[in-house]
This record gives C-alpha cells, sequence and structure tokens, in this order.
C-alpha cells in the first residue's frame, strides 16, 4: 500500500494541499479528481519527488520513503506520467525513452536502444517512430511517448496525471487495456483525468479533491459522473448544451480552395466559411492538418494556392493575422503565455499597445491590473492576484487566462483549438458557455477540437478533417431537428469515404 | 625575406596555425562541455589565466613541463568549480558569476606572478617553466588536443553519459524526473570543462612562452566563447574553426614582413581579422545553430 500521510504544501500564500491523508492500494486504479487548481498535480509530483512537501510524509508498505528527487520514486518502484510533457524536444523518441535507464551499459546501444522503442510501441499498441525527433511530433504524438516512457520502467506504482487530454479514443482505449494488465498483475495506478466517463470506466476506488482538501474516497461502483461532479465543484452542474442556430450572416472567414506543403501535413484543397453568428466545427484525429489549419487562418503561413479570407464586422477585407483573431491556442504553455510573466501582463500580452494599455511607448500599470483584475473576477482565475507568474497557475486556470484574454479583445472571428483540454467539468462547461455567448452576439467561432463530444454539444455544422483533406457532414434525418450522423464523422475521421447508402 | 623559400613558408606557417589553435581548441571544447550541460561560463578567459598561471607553478616547483600540465587542468578545474558552486549550488546568474570570475582572474594572477617571481629569485631561480620533452618530433600537446577532441566527440554523441550531458543542458526538468541528478551532472560537466580550459591555459604558457605574462590570454578565452557557436556545438566542428583562426593568425604572422612599409597600416587590420569574422559569422553566415536549450538557465526544483 502507498499511503500519503497528512501532507500539506504551499506555493507562496497559496494553499495547494492542506492535510492530505490518502491510501492507495495494490491491484487497483484509484482516479483522483478534482476541479483546475484542486491539487491534484501537485500530490502527484510530492508521491514523484518532484516536490517536497511542507509536511506529511508518504509511506510505501509501511516504510517511510525519503523522496528528495524522482530517482529515489524510481528506486522505490513509482513511475510517472507527467500533465506536463517531461521530454526532451531536441532528442529522438528512442533517446528519450532510455534517458536514465542505467541498465544499458556506457556505450548508446542504437539499434538495441530503437528495438526496444518498437518492441515496447507494439507491446502497449501506442504507435511511435522511434527515430523522430520529438520537436516534429504532434500533441498526441508526443503524449504516446510521455506514456511509454513511464510504462517502459520496472515500476510497481505508475502515477498518470492527464495521460488522456490529447489522446485520441482509440489510444485511449489502447492505454486503458494497458493499466487494466497492469493491475491485474497487481500493479497500483493512480489515475487523473477531468473525463468522467473515462473515470467511470477504468478506476476500482476514486479520491475527490477540493481547494487542496480531500474531500472523499470511494469505490466507483458507488459513484456516479453526477455525484463526482458535485462533490469536486461543490454544487449539482447540469450539461451545457448548445441550441443550434444556424446562421446566414455575413461571413467571417473564407478559405477557398486552399493547399499547402509547408508544415507536416499538407492541406489538400481546403475550403471553408465561417458565418458571424455561428459555431463551426472542426473535427479530426489529432495530426491531420490542425495545427497547419490554424497557422492558415491566423496569417502564420500563406497558402501556396487558393485564398484565405478574414472580414472585419463591415463586411471590410482585413489581413490574417494573429493579432486579427480571437486566438485560444492548443499549447497555452508554449503559444499563448509567457510563463515567467505574471498574470496581468499576460492578461493584456497581445493587446498592450491598445490605447488603454500604453500611450507611446508607457505602459498604463493601473489599466492593466484593473483589467486583469476583472479578468480574474469574470473567469474566475485562481489564485485572484494579478502578480502571480503565469507559470505558477494550474493548467486549468492558465487556460482561463487565455480565454479571458482573447474572448476580451472583442475580434469578430474565434479560433478556438482544444479549448478544454485539461479543463474541468465546471471549466469545460464556462468555456462552452462562453463560446456559444460570442457567437449569439454575432461572432463567428471556429472550433477545432480532437474532442468530437464538444464539437456535437456546440456546433451548428461539422467539417471532419482528415490527411489535411476537409469533409463537411451535413446534418440529417428529421428536418425539424436535424442531427449529425456520429458514425459517418468516425468514419471520415478515420479516412474511410462516408457512406452513401439510404440517406436524404 | 628573400631567402626562405615559399614551401618553408607555408610549412612554418602550418606549423604556427596549429600552435595557435591547439589553445583555441581546447579551451572551447572545454566550454562546449559545459554549455552542452547549460552552463555559459564567460568566465573562461579568467579559468584560462588561472590555468596558464597554476600550469607554470607547478612546472617550476616540479621542474617537469608534464606536471605543470595537469597542475593547469586543475587549476582550471578548481576555478571552474567555483563557478559551478555559484551557479548550480546557489543559482546564482551565470553571466554575472562568469564576469566576476574574469575580473577575479584578471586581478590575482597578475598580483600572484609578482610574488611568485619575487619567490623564486629568492630561491637563486626564475619562475619559468621547462621546456616540454617532444618524443620523436611529435608535438605532445597537438596530439593530445586531437585526442581530446576525438574522444570529446565520441563521449558526447555515442555514450549514455553523453546522452545524459545533453539531456540535462536541454531539458534538465525532463532529466529530473527520468533520475538523472541534474545538478551532480552539471559540476562534473563545469570540473570536467574547466580542466580543458585550464590545459588550454597551460598550453599558452608551459607549451610555448614557458612563462606566465600578465593578460598573456588575450582574449583567446573570449574567441573561444565564439568558436563554441561557430562549431555548432560539436567538438569535431569546433576543432575545425580552431584550427580555421589558428592559421588565419598565423597566416597574419608571415604576411607581416612581406608587407614592407605597409605593414603600420595593415598590421592592425590583419589583426582584428579574425574578430571582425567572428562578428560576421556569428551575425548568420554559420546558418542555423542552436544553442542548449537550457543554457544559462538554472534549474530549481520546488
Ligand atoms: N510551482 C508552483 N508555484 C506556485 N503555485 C503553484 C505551483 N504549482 C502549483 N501551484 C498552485 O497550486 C495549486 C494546485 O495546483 P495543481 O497543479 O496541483 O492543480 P491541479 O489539481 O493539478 O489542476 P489542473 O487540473 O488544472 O492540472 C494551484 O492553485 C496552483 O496555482
Ligand atoms: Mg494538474
Amino acid at each position: 500500500m502507498l499511503e500519503a500521510r497528512r501532507i500539506a504544501k504551499r506555493f507562496g500564500p497559496v494553499v495547494a494541499l492542506a492535510d492530505v491523508s490518502v491510501e492507495f492500494h495494490d491491484r487497483e486504479v484509484h482516479a483522483v479528481l478534482g476541479e483546475n487548481g484542486a491539487g491534484k498535480s501537485t500530490l502527484m509530483n510530492i508521491l514523484y519527488g518532484l516536490i517536497r512537501p511542507d509536511a506529511g510524509q508518504v509511506v510505501l508498505d509501511g516504510r517511510a520513503l525519503r523522496l528528495r528527487r524522482p530517482m529515489d520514486a524510481h528506486a522505490a518502484g513509482i513511475a510517472m506520467v507527467h500533465q506536463h510533457f517531461m521530454l526532451v524536444e531536441d532528442f529522438t523518441v528512442a533517446e528519450n525513452l532510455m534517458l536514465g535507464h542505467l541498465d544499458v551499459g556506457w556505450w548508446l546501444p542504437r539499434s538495441a536502444v530503437r528495438r526496444r522503442a518498437r518492441e515496447a510501441a507494439r507491446r502497449f499498441a501506442l504507435d511511435v517512430d522511434p527515430d523522430r525527433r520529438v520537436e516534429e511530433l504532434s500533441v498526441g504524438q508526443r503524449q504516446r511517448v510521455e506514456i511509454l516512457k513511464a510504462l517502459l520502467r520496472e515500476a510497481h506504482t505508475f502515477i498518470l496525471d492527464e495521460p488522456t487530454g490529447v489522446l485520441s479514443p482509440d489510444d485511449a482505449q489502447q492505454l486503458f487495456e494497458s493499466l487494466r494488465r497492469l493491475r491485474n498483475r497487481g500493479a497500483r495506478i493512480l489515475f487523473i483525468s477531468h473525463k468522467l466517463n473515462e473515470v467511470m470506466a477504468i478506476a476500482d476506488r476514486v479520491t475527490v479533491l477540493r481547494r487542496g482538501r480531500r474531500i472523499i474516497t470511494e469505490s466507483a461502483d458507488r459513484a456516479t459522473p453526477e455525484s463526482l461532479a458535485q462533490q469536486m465543484v461543490g454544487r449539482p452542474l447540469g450539461e451545457f448544451v448548445r441550441p443550434p442556430a444556424p446562421s446566414s450572416g455575413d461571413a467571417v472567414l473564407e478559405l477557398r480552395n486552399v493547399s499547402s506543403a509547408r508544415g507536416h501535413v499538407a492541406l489538400r484543397d481546403v475550403s471553408l466559411v465561417v458565418r458571424s453568428g455561428e459555431i463551426v466545427g472542426i473535427a479530426g484525429v489529432d495530426g491531420n492538418g490542425q495545427t497547419e489549419l490554424a497557422r492558415m487562418v491566423l496569417g502564420l503561413d500563406r497558402p501556396e494556392a487558393g485564398d484565405v479570407r478574414l472580414f472585419d464586422p463591415d463586411g471590410g477585407r482585413i489581413e490574417p493575422a494573429p493579432r486579427a483573431v480571437a486566438h485560444i491556442a492548443d499549447d497555452r504553455r508554449r503559444e499563448a503565455l509567457v510563463l515567467n510573466m505574471s498574470l496581468a501582463e499576460n492578461a493584456v500580452l497581445k493587446h498592450h499597445t491598445d490605447a488603454t494599455f500604453s500611450r507611446r511607448g508607457w505602459l498604463n500599470r493601473r489599466a492593466i491590473a484593473s483589467h486583469a483584475a476583472q479578468l480574474v473576477r469574470e473567469f474566475d482565475i485562481r489564485p485572484a492576484s494579478p502578480f502571480v507568474a503565469a507559470a505558477s497557475l494550474s493548467g486549468g486556470n492558465q487556460q482561463r487566462l487565455v480565454i479571458g484574454r482573447e474572448l476580451a479583445a472583442g475580434r469578430g472571428l474565434v479560433l478556438a483549438v482544444n479549448p478544454t483540454r485539461g479543463l474541468d467539468v465546471a471549466s469545460t462547461d464556462f468555456v462552452h458557455r462562453r463560446l456559444s455567448e460570442r457567437a449569439a452576439n454575432g461572432c463567428g467561432v471556429l472550433l477545432i477540437s480532437a474532442d468530437l463530444d464538444e464539437i456535437l454539444r456546440l456546433v451548428d455544422r461539422i467539417y471532419v478533417i482528415h490527411s489535411g483533406r476537409l469533409t463537411e457532414s451535413r446534418r440529417a434525418g428529421d428536418p425539424a431537428r436535424p442531427t449529425h450522423d456520429t458514425a459517418e464523422i468516425a468514419r471520415l475521421m478515420a479516412g474511410l469515404p462516408p457512406d452513401c447508402g439510404g440517406r436524404t | 625575406m628573400n631567402d626562405v623559400t615559399v614551401p618553408e613558408l607555408v610549412a612554418s606557417t602550418l606549423h604556427r596555425g596549429v600552435q595557435a589553435a591547439v589553445p583555441l581548441a581546447l579551451a572551447a571544447n572545454g566550454e562546449l562541455i559545459a554549455e552542452r550541460a547549460g552552463l555559459l561560463n564567460i568566465g573562461i578567459e579568467g579559468v584560462m589565466l588561472i590555468g596558464a598561471l597554476g600550469g607554470v607553478a607547478s612546472a617550476w616547483w616540479t621542474g617537469s613541463a608534464v606536471a605543470g600540465l595537469i597542475g593547469a587542468a586543475l587549476a582550471g578545474a578548481l576555478a571552474a568549480l567555483l563557478f559551478a558552486l555559484w551557479t548550480v549550488a546557489w543559482r546564482r546568474d551565470q553571466v554575472v558569476t562568469g564576469l566576476a570570475i574574469n575580473l577575479l582572474a584578471f586581478g590575482l594572477t597578475g598580483v600572484a606572478v609578482q610574488r611568485l617571481d619575487r619567490f623564486a629569485e629568492s630561491h637563486g631561480s626564475t619562475f619559468v617553466a621547462p621546456p616540454l620533452p617532444m618524443p620523436a618530433g611529435i608535438d605532445p600537446l597537438a596530439t593530445l588536443t586531437l585526442l581530446v577532441v576525438a574522444v570529446t566527440h565520441v563521449a558526447i554523441f555515442c555514450t549514455r553519459p553523453g546522452l545524459t550531458l545533453r539531456a540535462v543542458g536541454e531539458n534538465p526538468e525532463a532529466a529530473d524526473t527520468a533520475g538523472i541528478r541534474v545538478a551532480l551532472v552539471r559540476f562534473i560537466a563545469a570540473a570536467v570543462g574547466g580542466a580543458l580550459v585550464g590545459l588550454a591555459g597551460g598550453a599558452l604558457s608551459v607549451g610555448m612562452t614557458h612563462r606566465f605574462q600578465e593578460f598573456m590570454t588575450g582574449g583567446r578565452g573570449f574567441l573561444a566563447l565564439a568558436l563554441v557557436i561557430f562549431g555548432r556545438w560539436s567538438p569535431i566542428g569546433v576543432a575545425i574553426a580552431a584550427c580555421f583562426f589558428g592559421l588565419l593568425d598565423a597566416l597574419q604572422v608571415t604576411l607581416q614582413p612581406t608587407l614592407g612599409d605597409a605593414v603600420h597600416l595593415l598590421y592592425p587590420a590583419l589583426v582584428a581579422l579574425p574578430y571582425v569574422l567572428t562578428l560576421v559569422a556569428l551575425a548568420g553566415v554559420t546558418g542555423r545553430a542552436r544553442a542548449p536549450a537550457a543554457l544559462a538557465t538554472p534549474y530549481d526544483p520546488r
């Protein structure tokens, strides 16, 4: 049994964990749930020796562990998948997989390393090319590497901090299979996820944290997604579903036969239109051209053929540019935030040259601080201090900050790429309401998401992206309440032709 | 002038070029090892000076030039460990610390050499190093440098410790979570790198002039910093860059007498040439040179 005993940890004024005790049994998948900032990652990092607690003990089979660094956790048979990837971008996948494995001798046995990586990829059914450099991988592929790295360790305890956030449903299923196998062989698995249906499917027991305290630990059989959500948030929660509002407004974004071979996936003859007042979804498995498409819309890449048109509310054409679009970026830590700068500075980052925030090169500190304070209130960012570094916010709170900043700028087009990745139930709900509100106020929203449920819940029209090609999936069925054909979308996502038989 | 044939001139230029390249290659390789671990030691000029002085001192004391070189390496390693103590253990800023080491070394070696001169004199000797033995006409320092470059290259790119070193310089947090002791690796890299930089100083003093002069490194440490970039953080690349600059330096010496009266005009330009070229190269001629991602950033576990 692995025990966290009376663990406490503060970061400056922020209490991340207050006197938390949990027992993790052998042969169980133990899910740890909680809102963004509840302290889940902090607790896991303490069990892994990456963060030292202010008080409390980690006890393994009755013996207190001295965890000064992750190395000590390895010695105690603990392996971890980190929420924020711990990969060396300049290294190949194989090199990353073997890093820190002492049993390989002095020489880098390149062929052996490669073989081992291939074997691991096959054994856990997570496909990666051992010779690719991590830098070139999509987030989904990186997540596979991060997972393989942990599974490769001869460990008895596996900690997985949001391993499924960027995985395709297929990969997630494979991971669950592997986890079940490990558990049946006696391993202990600590699993964090915001997707409650996943948790119900895989967990044996569940612990809920709220604001640094343990609320409950119970058997998963006794819990329901609703009861868990209620315990996490502290109040009941309904799931938000946006009623479709088909729009005939003016186009805010139009792509005409756009092709480009730049980037990892070539875009091929992509055409799409987003009108004001509607939410358009782009579904697809990660790494099928989503990044490249987003870069086109932002004007970061120019098409080799075709045309990208962006319009302001009066119908005039504007140049595609990052500042012309409200952009909720895929990778908040790299694309949206400057982690060493404060919350307030990040809150105005893209608009700091606007007249409200600066004049003739001088920043208006007061305006910036009050703007940040407003965002903090409106988007419930915790801790509610404009002066903390963005780096110290939990993942969910970083995302709230980005969304707050981007939506506050009042652009005609919102480009949201996986906007609720890593967000808890309440925050996800919050983001969905905000996006829908934006559309109702006349913005056009382009939602690129690997989460099909999210798309189905929010959008008016769906395109599916596969290998750089877009296919529109039309609503069908009852003309009064037409619905999307999920089976067809799944086929398109897998690159199969749409079913042609028997539909109107 | 006329009694020297062209082949002789070429040979002497090459010889001088190699001699000039040796300390550059050693120093740049030492710095490279540290940078691969994420340590940017701009105090390398000072470390080199300390090595030069330590080299002469131990050669004079023991009466052996080889012991002098070992002393130079040890002195360099100690100076670099000081740097690591400040920047790794106490997480002080690397640039500030490097600057401090330079200033400290400039001052201290100047004072120390005066004392040592007088001390040697009072013992009826002079503060100089005996010449290096030259078995079978082979330049021992050039050979050693070749060996160092080859070993460093293989170690960095083909061994597990090399992978560990690079991981620490690219992403210390990832290295930490993989079970690598980041601080330890950085200390070792600093010491080994410092030993090579010290040896470079020893090559100048013990190997060439046999004595220590104030500021005798004459900016070679700073040049080595640039060579690391030139060579794109690869030991062989760095060695090639060092040879290029060594030859340039030798060429300048060779050309001096042939210039006649124009020498007064051209001499400063010739001396400045390597540095001008460095500037041009750093401005982008080398193409995409990528420094280790975590260069000059302290790692601060929570
Ligand atoms: N290094 C740090 N410095 C300062 N504050 C921190 C640091 N790491 C975490 N915190 C704070 O501690 C609290 C708990 O953070 P933690 O990352 O454990 O949350 P979490 O439950 O994992 O959330 P999420 O679901 O968003 O990942 C948050 O308020 C966060 O801002
Ligand atoms: Mg977390």
